[in-house]
């Protein structure tokens, strides 16, 4: 009886040990995990940190780039084009002068067409860099201008379709933006996706508005598309720009749309 | 007096029982075991050592029934058991830590030095016909302190866990809880293996606690194997 007490009383003693023990082990394992939360939320505050970092150098570095686009621009226009001009007419009233030979005024001929050709590059880099209707008349108008320039090379079809105002989209950061989204968008339907038709839609879209872009090329698996252009990820971070949301439909074989709205 | 009462139900309970109780061990084992055999080549490096931990404590136990039979007596085989466990946690671990920690930089070491401890204690100290508590507790604390240092060991893999990665937690987990639990049922063992009450009471427990430990293991290598086959942790490298 004696016995049995004692071996009772050292069981109860080894199974209270135990039982602590297991307990403390949970306890540990409980803080081991706590504590890897704990890491995993730091870090992926980290990342999102870091990531909005990136995004914010991105945009810096698009507005940059636009602001260097305008100054270049505007030097071209204001200062080469202007100086340019003055040469053309300053050549003009040379040529007017007594004609001397033959030689002399092929060589004349040949001066004036450089200098017109000069002329013409130096608008034409100066209107792609910030064309002039875009600041002077608005999206709409601009963005018909770069229809009828497109549809001028006689590559494809392009339409252009709107049902707003110029009064809808007052800020041109934004106007700016939406343009250059176009463009981009053509471009890479001129490139790459063998396309023989584009329809650009701008409009209202419930309280907010919206642009369509629509290519009948080729498309692409978006899915398979490991790494984006840096291309689509200037149209991203645009779009962001403009506190849109881009909605990219396209499969192989059915086109592209990019349906964005902001 | 009700822990008294308790301790006599539960010797006659368990003890007829005591092999009915094993009997869930044994077959977690034999199908950890297939799986992880058939499975062995997909199999990532941690998994091919907790594989070989398998079939060893299953041929273990085997032979300790074979022993038990036979010979009446399976003491010598838990003296091998234990340098086998020693060895095979001690290599998992190893290949668990991903930085450098102080069971990498000091692996030939740890298995010489314990190695020949637990050796030393089976020829000198605590007999092969005997139970090697000493040798037992000291590994048992060396897993525990693996397990311990395991559990705050972070990787990058916490920032994106693979399943792998997750099921190697939980079986540190349940590391962690089994050899706590049944580290004081070894160190009392010297007590109860003469007191047949805590006998029949705590060799019981102990076959619980490893049964829930196995089964964990079992459902992990199940998970790895059978929810993932395609994933890229299956390498075939070692």
């Amino acid at each position: 009886m004696e016995s049995s007490f004692y071996t009772s009383q050292i069981v109860v003693f080894v199974i209270i040990v135990i039982v602590f023990m297991l307990l403390m082990a949970l306890v540990v394992v409980l803080l081991s995990n706590r504590a890897e939360k704990q890491i995993f939320r730091q870090r992926m505050d980290n990342q999102d940190l870091q990531l909005k970092h990136q995004q914010e150098l991105l945009e810096r570095n698009l507005l940059v780039q636009e602001e260097e686009r305008q100054t270049i621009a505007a030097q071209l226009h204001d200062d080469i084009g202007s100086k340019l001009g003055v040469l053309h007419l300053t050549f003009h009233r040379l040529r007017r002068m007594e004609a001397m030979t033959e030689q002399y005024n092929t060589m004349c001929e040949e001066i004036d067409g450089l200098i017109d050709k000069t002329l013409d590059a130096s608008r034409r880099i100066s209107h792609g860099l910030l064309p002039p209707t875009l600041e002077d008349f608005g999206i709409l108008e601009a963005l018909n201008e770069f229809c009828e320039g497109v549809r001028y090379t006689g590559v494809l079809d392009i339409q252009f379709e709107y049902n707003i105002t110029r009064a809808d989209i007052p800020d041109p950061l934004v106007e700016l933006n939406l343009f250059r989204i176009i463009q981009e968008l053509t471009n890479n339907s001129l490139k790459y996706s063998q396309a023989t038709k584009i329809t650009i839609q701008l409009m209202k879209h419930e309280a907010r508005k919206a642009l369509r872009y629509r290519d009948n090329g080729q498309g692409f698996d978006p899915e398979n598309t490991i790494s984006k252009g840096l291309g689509l990820k200037n149209l991203e971070n645009r779009v962001r720009m403009i506190n849109g949301i881009s909605q990219i439909n396209t499969a192989p074989g059915k086109g592209f749309e990019a349906f964005i709205t902001f | 007096m009700w822990s008294i009462m308790f301790i006599k139900w539960s010797k006659v309970v368990l003890y007829l029982n005591y092999y009915a109780t094993t009997l869930p061990l044994y077959l977690i084992l034999i199908l950890s075991c297939s799986i992880g055999i058939v499975h062995y080549k997909k199999l990532s490096s941690p998994f091919k050592i907790l594989v070989g931990f398998l079939c060893f404590n299953f041929s273990i136990e085997v032979g300790s029934v074979f022993g038990a039979i036979v010979y009446h007596q399976n003491l010598p085989l838990l003296h091998l058991y234990t340098i086998g466990e020693f060895v095979l946690w001690t290599l998992f671990y190893d290949r668990l830590f991903k930085e450098k920690t102080f069971l990498n930089n000091y692996l030939y070491w740890i298995l010489g030095i314990i190695g020949t401890l637990v050796v030393l204690n089976s020829v000198f100290v605590q007999s092969i016909f005997s139970y090697n508590s000493y040798a037992k507790t000291l590994v048992q604390t060396l897993i525990i302190c693996y397990a311990l240092r395991y559990s705050f060991h972070f990787t990058e893999d916490a920032i994106h866990p693979t399943l792998e990665y997750k099921m190697l937690r939980a079986i540190n987990a349940v590391v962690l809880i089994n050899y706590s639990g049944t580290l004081f049922i070894y160190m009392s063992s010297i007590f109860w293996l003469t007191d047949n009450g805590a006998f029949s009471f705590l060799s019981p427990l102990n076959v619980v606690l490893n049964t829930i430990f196995q089964l964990i293991i079992l459902i992990t290598l199940w998970k790895v194997v059978f929810t993932h086959r395609k994933s890229s942790f299956l390498s075939s490298s070692l």
